[in-house]
């Protein structure tokens, strides 16, 4: 649903992303790790068709971002960090815009129901500069949710939300995700890509440093037999082990299925590198790789 | 739960594939255009907001009314003055847009449109046709102002509208084109014509002014402009401002007709290069657009002059005693000060050599008269450019007030960086006007007296005021009479209460003059001492506001 193939964005003086490869299928929620400034925003924003890549390919429900961009957009819903809204229209007729842009027929029914579910329903006539930060929040969720994205990107999705809005939030998203829809959560709160999340990205400094199953991540910690915390395995990756100097790392695939939380049932195995140690991948499956410390995709997933 | 996707069925979209401005974002207009005109009628049904519209209105109509009379008792202005003037006047415009926005602020979007209409699934040329949509209508009503501000310069009102309209969005569309074409250059191709481009227009604007610099015993600026607009390449620079100038001093129907056709096609000319170039300005848009808001927001908290300066260089205060926190709250002021100073000395060096120029032309030694541009800019100018006091300090009250200083502290630390920088410049201002030869020794002695006195006084004014009535936040909107009103009110007031204190101080200063003999510094210390009287009054006042603020009021926009 959404692959990302060497893709690399570079600023004049800094390489933000480099060299990154993943993809995510339907069912999968993809929770994006790092640290400030690794280069999460800039995968987002890059997926949401907002800032064209350096170098690579980005494709959304198999329309890729540069050549049909239209087509790729129409079936994704990006919501970022603390998001904007037009201050003087009211809850409704953000729907009722978005409606519009995205052709959904049904608004009366859709934007009905995702109001009430986002209990929005008393606010659907406000003016959102009267609205919460949460509130707001939940307004921009509602809009995005409306045509039925194939791809959902959320960038610290629940910045404001009350105790309510998180779980309503946390529901939509394995409710969305059951139906279909490829996920990918950016968020510093490992609890929640704990909740939530299938799959694990965890970048560090514009390179990826692990991706796969979230339950093959829990086994790159040294100490631990599976059993180890998200947190242990965030620190391990991005503070236990310096990013690869020598190069771009790669990193391979899963397609564990549809809402799979499991081992990785392709058997291509999820990754993680160790370059400054020298110590070869802690790898769950297959247990060796070919190029001694570096990670490549399995043959096919490039074009 | 009651998923809205539970039993939903799923959507299979399609592309908008018309021609022209996609129908949602045509939509998304109407829909502002009508929530702004239901804001403004909101705003009228209580009390309080019908007031300040009035006020408001009351205060335009004072704007116009002078204009519209002097334009209905005396004959328009020559046409020629308008033809020779506008087109170097836009260009200048446009070069100080491009030098204070930065070459990409023409593609800058609202934060909501950033953050809704990127993702969404338009192409990046109806983006642009949204903006310009957007752009024209809101051109169209804001012009009608400007329009009668001018009207002795248009021999048919109607031709001065429309010029004002379109000159306005030719500037924008320029710009905007500017923007995209540099998103479809590299970011390092930029970065390295930048420097090229500066060396250029330095170089055309040197050119300029020998053309115009004065040769005879007399200066005609008119002359000058004129000779600028018809030789060689400047004819070919200003050519399209020439075709607004002249659709402005449309004197017959047909005139009308003819440069409103010429001027229509060069703003559609300028669309259709944007939209022809149709280059990735989404993610450069980003950058722009967080810089013009960040402006945007500190010109709707009265910094309009700040607005968007970036603190340069490392520079240090050095460290005061903490005198109950007035050391400490001075030396961040201070500090924060410096590293903006680059540009206040920058702006009053500029207007100074504006306002000084002309008076030199005239070779005569102009007695007090000659410390009249220095003393209007410390008056008006320094108290809105220099506030690193408690105004720069709007989004921090809470803050400022968990600190653990004293009231008189705080009060006292917050005067010391702007009184300081004021005198600083108004005392350098003044010696130069006396090094120019315009100022005799007397009046300068007697500013260099009087500037700190002074400059404490309009600061301590400007901070009480800013106490006891916050500034309150406007979205910008056309809505927004409310708080535009209550700004404007709060701005005369200011100003009332300036000009009164200054003219007690000058006016005992006087008396004490009269008492003593008429001597020159009895003046001065009468003077003095009102100042200082007046300044500890209102400290005074600033502290026993201070000590009972409710942060709640300072609400950063």
């Amino acid at each position: 649903m959404i692959r990302v193939e060497g893709y690399t964005k570079a600023y004049q003086t800094t390489l933000a992303v480099d060299d990154l490869t993943f993809h995510v299928e339907p069912g999968q929620v993809l929770g994006l790790l790092g640290r400030n400034g690794a280069g999460k925003t800039t995968t987002l924003r890059a997926l949401a068709g907002i800032i064209p890549p350096t170098r690579g390919r980005l494709s959304v429900a198999g329309f890729d971002l540069k050549e049909q961009e239209i087509e790729a957009k129409l079936r994704l819903a990006y919501i970022p960090d603390d998001p904007k809204l037009f201050e003087p229209l009211t809850v409704w007729e953000h729907l009722e815009f978005t409606a519009m842009a995205y052709g959904v027929a049904d608004l009366a029914d859709r934007g009905g129901a995702l109001l009430r579910q986002f209990e929005l329903e008393p606010k659907r006539d406000a003016l959102v500069q009267e609205l919460s930060r949460g509130m707001r929040q939940k307004v921009a969720i509602c809009c995005a949710y409306l045509h039925e994205p194939r791809a959902i990107l959320f960038d610290e999705p629940l910045t404001g939300l009350d105790p309510r809005g998180i779980r309503t939030l946390k529901e939509s998203i394995t409710e969305r995700a059951r139906n279909g829809a490829a996920v990918i959560v950016s968020s510093h709160l490992l609890s929640l890509v704990e909740d939530l999340c299938t799959h694990l990205l965890v970048l560090e400094l514009g390179k990826a440093r692990f991706f796969g199953p979230t339950a093959e991540a829990r086994r790159v910690h040294p100490n631990h037999r599976g059993d180890a915390s998200l947190e242990e395995v965030f620190f391990q990756l991005t503070e236990g082990a310096a990013p690869d100097s020598a190069g771009p790392s790669s990193t391979g695939p899963s397609s564990a299925g549809p809402g799979s939380n499991g081992p990785d049932s392709t058997g291509l195995g999820a990754t993680s590198l160790d370059a400054a140690t020298g110590a070869a991948p802690t790898v769950s499956e297959p247990p060796e790789e070919p190029d001694g410390g570096r990670v490549t995709p399995a043959a096919g997933d490039r074009p | 739960m009651s998923g809205a996707s539970a039993g939903a069925k799923s959507i299979e979209p399609s592309a908008w594939s018309g021609w022209g401005l996609h129908p949602a974002l045509w939509r998304l207009l109407t829909l502002q255009w009508g929530a702004r005109w239901r804001g403004m009628r909101r705003q009228m049904r209580t009390l309080r907001g019908a007031i300040y519209s009035v006020l408001m209105l009351v205060v335009f109509g004072l704007m116009l009314i002078p204009s519209v009379i002097s334009a209905w008792q005396s004959p328009p202005v020559d046409p020629e003055v308008p033809r020779a003037l506008l087109p170097p006047l836009m260009a200048g415009l446009f070069l100080l847009t491009l030098l204070t926005s930065g070459v990409d602020a023409g593609v800058h979007f609202h934060p909501a449109e950033v953050d809704l209409l990127f993702p969404g699934p338009f192409t990046r040329r109806q983006l642009l046709l949204y903006r310009i949509v957007n752009l024209t209508v809101g051109l169209l009503l804001g012009s009608v102002f400007f329009s009668f501000m001018g009207v002795r310069w248009s021999v048919i009102w109607l031709a001065g509208y429309l010029a004002v309209c379109l000159s306005l969005l030719f500037l924008s569309l320029l710009q905007m084109l500017l923007g995209v074409l540099v998103s479809a250059l590299a970011q390092a191709t930029v970065a390295r014509l930048r420097w090229g481009l500066v060396l250029l227009v330095g170089a055309l604007l040197g050119v300029a002014l020998w053309l115009i610099w004065p040769r005879g015993t007399e200066f005609d600026l008119l002359t000058g402009l004129q000779q600028l607009r018809q030789s060689g390449w400047t004819a070919i620079l200003f050519a399209p401002f020439v075709a607004l100038a002249r659709l402005q001093t449309a004197e017959t129907w047909g005139e009308l007709l003819l440069w409103l056709t010429a001027s229509v096609g060069l703003n559609l000319g300028l669309v259709g290069l944007i939209l022809w170039s149709d280059a990735h300005y989404l993610e450069q848009s980003i950058g722009a657009s967080q810089r013009m808001q960040a402006k945007l927001r500190s010109a709707r908290q009265g910094q309009a002059l700040t607005a968007g300066v970036k603190a340069r260089g490392r520079l240090r205060a050095p460290r005061f005693p903490r005198l109950a926190g007035a050391g400490p709250i001075a030396w961040r002021q201070l500090t924060t000060a410096l590293r903006n100073a680059h540009f206040p000395v920058l702006l009053v060096g500029l207007l100074s050599s504006m306002l000084t120029i002309p008076l030199l032309f005239s070779k005569r030694n102009l007695g007090f008269a000659g410390a009249a541009p220095a003393i209007s800019l410390m008056v008006f100018l320094l108290p809105q450019l220099l506030q690193y006091d408690f105004r720069g300090d709007l989004e921090r009250m809470d803050v400022l007030r968990s600190l653990p200083f004293t009231p008189w502290g705080v009060v006292l630390g917050q005067l010391v960086a702007p009184v300081l920088l004021g005198s600083t410049l108004a005392i350098l201002m003044l010696v130069g006007v006396w090094l120019a030869g315009m100022l005799p020794v007397t009046y300068l002695l007697v500013g260099l007296l009087l500037s700190p006195a002074i400059n404490l006084f309009l600061f301590t004014c400007e901070n009480l005021m800013f106490l006891l009535f916050p500034y309150t936040p406007s979205t910008g909107g056309v809505g927004d009479l409310h708080v535009v009103g209550r700004n404007m009110l709060l701005a005369a007031s200011k100003l009332a209460a300036l000009l009164a204190g200054l003219g007690i101080a000058t006016a005992i200063g006087w008396l004490t003059w009269m008492l003593t003999g008429e001597e020159l510094i009895s003046f001065l210390l009468g003077t003095l001492g009102a100042l200082l009287l007046l300044s500890g009054l209102l400290i005074l006042l600033m502290v026993l506001v201070y000590d009972r603020i409710d942060v709640t009021k300072f609400r950063p926009s």
